[in-house]
């Protein structure tokens, strides 16, 4: 468990005491196709790591409209909602290939992050950088980045 | 590596060429690609990057980037995105239409050198002005390591040369990576902006050239994605876009700071201009 953790892109660099008491609290799970890894609404018990496969990050808009609103890959991080109250889930994550990840337990994360400081700046840093650099993403995909070029196309 | 540029005479000048539409093919909902062919023997040589001057007779002058193969010399082709009057006139064109042609004009792809690996980043329509990249990579594909085309566009059905993009990847010639901002039922593929496609892969910064085209925002985001992945600035090229109205290098409706982008670019290394395109009013 402890080789899996220290080989994942999202712990890199962490310390040895660190991915220690990360592996008392992970597990590796496998979702088939279609498989849902989070719901909507229900507690944030755990964030994963995922090590092979993908999935999709949907919003249901309304009953039969799922909007599918990013896909995650292997090396990725899926969750964030374990680390800020009220810790529920706000997105429905899917499996869209087989996909194994690493499941960390929330609340014994969230007990060692408030007893240890120096746990807690590393998992808030790294949540931040996720969080930066999904945010600049969204941003992109909200201005329509490949809409209609104006009306002399130059070039292209 | 440097940009290189065209500076023929005959070839800056002014004055249309009859040219006859050989072939169209619808792309997408609102492109097309035309195969065109010059009324007179001469034909025509480019380098892949640059763009031409298409004059649909009576409906005005448009700069389209050029998408077929460089190896092509009694042809050219383009692929054209109908959002203008003029465009709109372009793409309806059918068969044995006439229009008039101006070029090539503009700098084009400096190829990587032998061993390199090689990252094309496409959005949109971005993905025309690079295929003919891909043009020259694969007909000496031995000479480099892994080539890895990053593509994303709106939705599925917006994305171009789909058919032969999977050909290349599923021949092994091409490391494929394909994203929607929208996805429909049914794909399953990536969902996301073209930028995040970077993170899947593994590079080797100091062995690596990277080509992006497309809107200039996502160049600009896709760059400095590079860039994080420590791709220095001199090996990471861009293909810009303003109103070319010329391609001579005369009217200055293109320029970008000092950069005439018809004459000097279209095509430039991001070391150069980087610092431009971080300037609000330019």
């Amino acid at each position: 468990m402890r080789t899996l953790l220290a080989g994942h892109p999202y712990l890199r660099g962490m310390t040895e005491p660190h991915l220690e008491l990360l592996s008392a609290h992970a597990a590796v799970r496998a979702l088939a196709v279609d498989q849902f890894l989070i719901r909507q609404g229900e507690p944030a018990d755990h964030f994963y790591l995922l090590l092979s496969g993908r999935v999709a990050v949907e919003l249901v808009a309304r009953p039969q409209r799922v909007l599918r609103i990013e896909t995650v890959s292997a090396g990725d991080v899926v969750g964030w909602s374990w680390l800020i109250a009220p810790y529920r889930w706000q997105f429905d994550v899917c499996a869209i290939a087989a996909t194994r990840v690493l499941a960390l337990e929330a609340a014994a994360l969230r007990r060692a992050c408030a007893t240890d400081q120096g746990l807690a700046a590393e998992m808030q840093r790294r949540l931040l950088t996720t969080v930066s650099r999904r945010l600049a993403a969204t941003r992109l995909q909200l201005i329509d980045v490949y809409g209609d070029y104006p009306s002399a196309p130059a070039p292209g | 590596m440097m940009a290189s540029a065209t500076h023929d005479p005959a070839e800056a000048s002014l004055l249309p060429r009859p040219a006859q539409v050989a072939a169209r093919q619808p792309e997408t909902r609102d492109t097309v690609t035309l195969t065109v062919r010059a009324a007179d023997a001469a034909g025509f040589r480019f380098a892949a990057g640059q763009f031409m001057m298409l004059y649909a007779f009576g409906g005005g002058e448009v700069p389209i980037s050029i998408s077929g193969d460089p190896g092509l010399t009694r042809e050219f082709v383009v692929t054209i995105r109908a959002v203008g009057a003029t465009t709109r006139r372009l793409t309806a064109l059918p068969p044995g239409a006439a229009l008039g042609v101006r070029g090539p004009y503009g700098s084009s792809w400096p190829v990587a050198a032998a061993g390199q690996d090689v990252v094309l980043m496409a959005g949109g329509i971005g993905m025309a002005p690079l295929r003919p990249l891909l043009y020259r990579l694969l007909a000496e594909r031995s000479r480099y390591g892994r080539l890895f085309l990053l593509y994303g566009a709106r939705t599925a059905a917006d994305l171009l040369y789909l058919e032969q993009l999977r050909a290349w990847h599923d021949a092994g010639v091409l490391e494929l990576h394909l994203t929607v901002d929208a996805a429909a039922p049914g794909w399953g593929g990536h969902v996301g902006v073209v930028t995040t496609l970077l993170r899947r892969l593994t590079l080797r910064p100091d062995a690596t050239v990277a080509y992006v085209c497309g809107p200039e925002v996502m160049i600009r985001f896709g760059a400095m994605d590079l860039l994080q992945r420590r791709i220095t600035a001199q090996r990471v090229f861009v293909s810009l876009e303003r109103n070319m109205q010329c391609a001579v290098g005369l009217c200055g409706h293109c320029q970008l700071g000092a950069e005439f982008l018809c004459t000097d670019g279209p095509v430039y290394p991001f070391a150069r201009v980087a610092p431009l395109l971080a300037v609000r009013e330019l």
